[in-house]
Parts: C-alpha cells; structure tokens; sequence
C-alpha cells in the first residue's frame, strides 16, 4: 500500500517540481511588477488579436483545392491559387515532359556541394573541380538541351524559383574566383593590376544593379550592330556577377587585412613566393574569417535577383505576380505575396542558420 | 671558433636602411662563418631586429651588399626565395598557421616547396618535433599549445628546410618567464649540434653561454663585437658596459638556468 502511494509520488514530483520552475520563472520575469503585468497582458492581447485575424483567413477558412477562383471565398485566403499553380511558379514556362531535366541540376549541385562540405570527403580537389568547371558547363547543356538527344528549352522558357536559384548559385559561384582576384589585385604591389582592380570594385559598387541591369538593357544594343540579339538571361547573369564580383572583393579584402602580417612573413621566411603564401597561407585564414560576409551579401543577392524582371525573366515573384493577373485567378495578390515573402524568407533563413554552424564549425576544427 | 672554411656563410657589408628619415642601420658590416654563433644585443630601437630581417629581406634596405655563400641577395625575386629557403627565421610573436596543425605547419614547406611526398615530410617532422620535445603535440592546434610549445614548434618549422642559417629575432620576448627556459634550452641544444645562427636575445646567459661572438649595437651601429669572455668582463665600450650593467638581472637568472 505504501509502497504504490511512494511510487506515484516519485512519478508525479518531476513534472510539478517542473511546474513550479515554470510559474516562478514567469513570475519573476513577466508579472514582478505592475507595470510588468500591465505590458504583459498588453503584449498577450495583441498576439491574440493578430492571430484571431490571421488563422481563419490563412488556415480555417481557407480554400485549398480549385480549378479558377470561382472556387475561392471572399473573406478568406485561395491557397488552391498556389497549388493550381505550383508547377509554374517552380519550373516557369518549363515544358512539363523535360522538368525532370531541372530537377537534375539541382541534385547533381545539391550532392556535390554536400560532399564538398563534408568534413572527410575522400578526392575533395575532384568534387571542387567538378562544381566549378564542369557543372556550369554541364548544367547548361542538361538545361538548354539541344544535344544528345535532349529537346532545345530555350532560356525564355525558363522561370520560377528554379530561375532565382539559379540566378542566385551563379552570381555568388562565379563571383567568387573574381572576386579572389579582385581583392589580391587591390593589395597587389603591381600598379596596372592594383589600379584596374580599384577602378572595377569602385564603379561596380558604385551603381545600383537596377542600373546595371537597365544598361544592360537599353544600352547594350546601341553599342552592337542593328539587329545583334542579347538573351536576356545572359545578360542578368552577367549582370549579377559584374555586380557581385566587386561586393565580395571587398568582403575578401576585409578578410585579408584581418590576418596578422606575421604570417605572410613567417610563410615569405620558409621561401614561399606571392602565389604559395596567397593559396596556403593567407587565403585558406581568409575563407574562414569572410563567412559571415559572404552569407550576407548571398542573401542580399538572392532578393535582388527579383529585378531581373527589368530584362522580362520571370523568376519567383514575378512569375506569381504574372499569375495573379490572369483571368482565372484574377486579383489574389495577398496569396501570392506571402507565398513568395515564405520562400524567400525560407530561403534567407536557410542560409543564416547554416552560417552560423559552419562558424561553429571552423571554429571547433581551429581548437580541436 | 668553427669558421675556419675558406669562405665566409654570410657577408653584410655597408647596410644603410632609412625609415623615413630615420636612419635605422648605419654601415652596417658583419661576417659569419660556417658554424658560428653570434649574439645580438643592445638596447630597443638599436637595429637589432632590423638588421636580422635584412637578412632574409624581409625589409627593404637602401644600401648595402649581403651574401650567403658568395652570392648576392638582390631585389630580384629569385635570389631572395633562394636565400629565404637557405635561411630558417623564429620569430618574437611565432606566427604558427593558425589553421594547421603543428605537423602540417611543420611539413608545409617541405612539401610544397622541396616537393617531399606527404610520409617523408611526417616522418622527418617527428624527428624534429622531438628534437624540440614536442612529439606528442604533432596533431595538435597552434591555439591549444602554451607559448613556449607555439615557440619550439616554430623552431622545428624553419628547421624543417634544413637551412644553412638559424636567424632568431628575440625569441623569448613574448614568452612568460617560466616558458623561457624550454625554449632557450632547445636553441642551446642546437648551438651545440653546430647550427649556425644569428640571434637577437636580451639573454645573456644564454648569450654568455653559446655565442662565439657578441656583437652590440646602438642606434643603428655596429658598436662593438666581442666574444663573451671579453664582453661581460666590461672590456668595451662605455655604453655596452651600461647596458650589460642594466641586463645583469635577467644575466643571473638565466645562466642559473
């Protein structure tokens, strides 16, 4: 008897022992005073009010499956929009039958960055190698088709979030090797390399890249024979990296200067040379310390591939704003925008959370 | 003395640097044979530390002609990675790669410069390392080492290279008192296996110990170069004769040592 009433004891204590830690923590933290009571229930009463407004719009009431927005409610948020049109707002104008093909290229850069990134990779160099050289190339042709059997998908056809992922892996990828060269080239003790480095970062991040992209544009054809077609992804890629390529050349030169001298002479004392002391001394110290400023101008550049619209591509936001002006689904703006406002959020939150552990990481792997 | 070969490991002759208008070394000559183990000292902002970084060009200088073995080390760019391979340098502040461990700081140049495959860089790495006593520290992080263990890890990094010459630019300074034992105490070890080198210390045990040679320098002049007996009896100058005055301390407790 006694022993039954001991063990409900035992199994009760913990979890009000955790109770009571709870109430005196909100005690002491929410309603010590009464000015703490009064911004506390003020705080609560608005969170209330918030999603007393956002859950019946966005989840109760809302419509899910439709084929127009005959079947959508007044009062109430039309997912079946984004559903209906899911397709489209991932692949673009894609055709259905080849979207297999983007599915693809990011696979094959999804598994190569995560061997990359992996501690004990075996053959890094090769996984290295592939991304940068052979998966531009490879990814093109995948893409493009026209060969091997693949149907042509001309670059007007593509669109979606596939667009700005792609807009964005190639505006930080390319950059990044520019960029390396950017900064040495600031730092460089020869003056035609040092002053044409200067030159590029400053007129580069001098201009808006809604500038840049506007030229790109309307001055472009001036400059070229009449006639002289420009594909418009080209040119927001080429863009972006003109763009990008001088923003990360001066994370990077940051970098650098965060890097003691000694080392550079401790690395010129063995005998190393300008190339040795950049590739196995200084630039392996900079990668390190520029991840956040990498991360941030990544996410900087991801938002701002949204004004490749100004060239007519249609990447993630634009093509759901297109969207919510045909007939079918006409006007439902709300839906479309936090669906994009998601996935960029999504996106960007992404980034910094992996940022954050690899810091952690190199951090750990330098203590070790 | 050791440096009765017919021609001298390392000539500098008539050496002028300016920092601005700060004239930092002034006609500067010093020879130094196979073998030979000469002391720098004299009070801070003499030159000391300057003249050793001339050496191996890691400081421009205006004038002068400095040699290793008959050759000139000019501004072109292949006689000084020459030199600098030929001249292993420790220096105050260790400058460790800090992203290496201290077999890969240890083995890099080795490597990537003598092109010695991977297992031959280790294994003469660990015969270094334990030449500093350091064997059991190979896979460790310059971050987790003490500043004695950074030193002689740095130490075994520019042995590494096998140089004809050791420069050492005040190697214990940066050091807590109780980690300058260990580290002059492999740089004796190395003296005594005959390693040439060039030493900036304010030790004058150690210098009283292992130099052939003394030489003093004030305010960018070679003032006097003795050898220790001489030196420490005060049979020189006035201002050496201050200034080991002024060391006396240190000299008592480091050649308790």
């Amino acid at each position: 008897m006694t022993a039954v009433v001991n063990s409900s004891r035992v199994e009760r204590s913990p979890a009000i022992a955790q109770l009571r830690r709870r109430l005196a923590w909100a005690r002491a933290n929410l309603f010590a005073r009464p000015i703490d009571v009064l911004l506390t229930s003020t705080i609560a009463a608005a969170a209330v009010a918030l999603l007393w407004a956002i859950v019946p719009w966005a989840f109760i009431d809302a419509v899910w499956v439709g084929e127009n927005r005959a079947a959508c409610r007044p009062d109430a948020a039309c997912w079946a929009f984004i559903v209906n049109r899911g397709g489209q707002f991932l692949y673009g104008f894609y055709p259905q039958p080849e979207r297999w093909r983007v599915n693809a290229v990011f696979l094959i850069f999804a598994v190569s960055v995560f061997l990359l990134l992996r501690r004990d990779t075996p053959g890094k160099r090769v996984v290295a190698f592939f991304l940068l050289l052979v998966f531009p190339i490879l990814g093109y042709v995948l893409l493009h088709g026209g060969v091997a059997g693949l149907s042509r998908v001309t670059t007007d056809k593509w669109g979606g979030l596939s667009l700005t992922l792609l807009l964005g892996v190639a505006g930080i990828v390319v950059s990044f090797p520019i960029a390396i060269v950017l900064a040495l080239g600031r730092q460089s003790e020869m003056p035609l390399f040092r002053w044409a480095s200067i030159a590029y970062i400053e007129i580069c991040r001098g201009l808006p890249l809604i500038a840049v992209l506007f030229m790109a544009r309307i001055l472009l054809p001036y400059a070229f024979p009449v006639g002289s077609e420009f594909d418009p992804l080209a040119l927001a890629v080429t863009g972006i990296i003109l763009f990008e390529s001088a923003y990360l050349a001066e994370v990077f030169r940051g970098g650098f200067q965060a890097i003691p001298k000694g080392q550079a002479e401790a690395a010129a004392a063995i005998g190393f040379g300008y190339w040795r002391t950049a590739i196995y001394v200084t630039l392996p110290q900079m990668l390190r310390v520029v991840v956040p400023g990498v991360v941030n101008n990544a996410i900087a550049l991801v938002k701002n591939t949204t004004l490749v619209v100004i060239l007519g591509l249609f990447e993630v936001l634009n093509i759901v704003a297109a969207g919510a002006a045909d007939p079918d689904w006409l006007g439902l703006h709300a839906e479309g925008y936090v669906f994009v406002g998601l996935v960029f959020w999504g996106l960007c939150f992404a980034m910094s959370r992996y940022s954050q552990s690899l810091e952690r990481e190199i951090k750990a792997a330098e203590r070790q | 003395m050791m440096s009765s070969s017919s021609r001298p490991l390392l000539e500098v002759s008539g050496l002028n640097k300016w920092f601005g208008a700060m004239h930092a070394l002034r006609d500067v000559d010093l020879t130094v044979g196979v073998g030979e183990r000469i002391v720098v000292c004299g009070p801070s902002g003499s030159g000391k530390s300057t003249m050793v970084r001339c050496i191996n060009a890691l400081e421009r200088y205006q004038n002068g002609l400095i040699r290793l073995e008959g050759e000139a080390i000019n501004a072109d760019c292949d006689s000084v990675l020459g030199a600098r391979r030929a001249i292993g340098m420790v220096f105050q502040s260790f400058n460790l790669f800090p992203h290496l461990s201290v077999l890969d700081n240890i083995t890099l140049g080795p490597r990537k410069l003598l092109r010695l495959p991977r297992p031959d860089a280790e294994s003469a790495a660990m015969m270094l390392l334990s030449q500093v006593r350091m064997e059991d520290q190979a896979r460790k992080m310059p971050s987790q080492l003490s500043g004695g263990q950074q030193q002689r890890a740095a130490i075994a990094r520019a042995l590494a290279m096998n140089p004809k010459l050791m420069l050492f630019d005040e190697p214990t300074s940066a050091l807590d008192p109780e980690m300058v034992k260990e580290v002059l105490d492999v740089m004796t070890a190395l003296a005594e296996a005959g390693t040439t080198m060039i030493c900036v210390t304010h030790e004058m045990g150690f210098a009283k110990a292992v130099a052939h040679r003394i030489v003093f320098m004030d305010q960018g002049k070679i003032v006097e170069t003795a050898d220790p007996a001489a030196f420490f009896a005060g049979d020189c100058c006035d201002r050496a004769r201050s200034f080991v005055g002024t060391t006396a301390g240190r000299s008592g407790l480091a050649s308790s040592s």
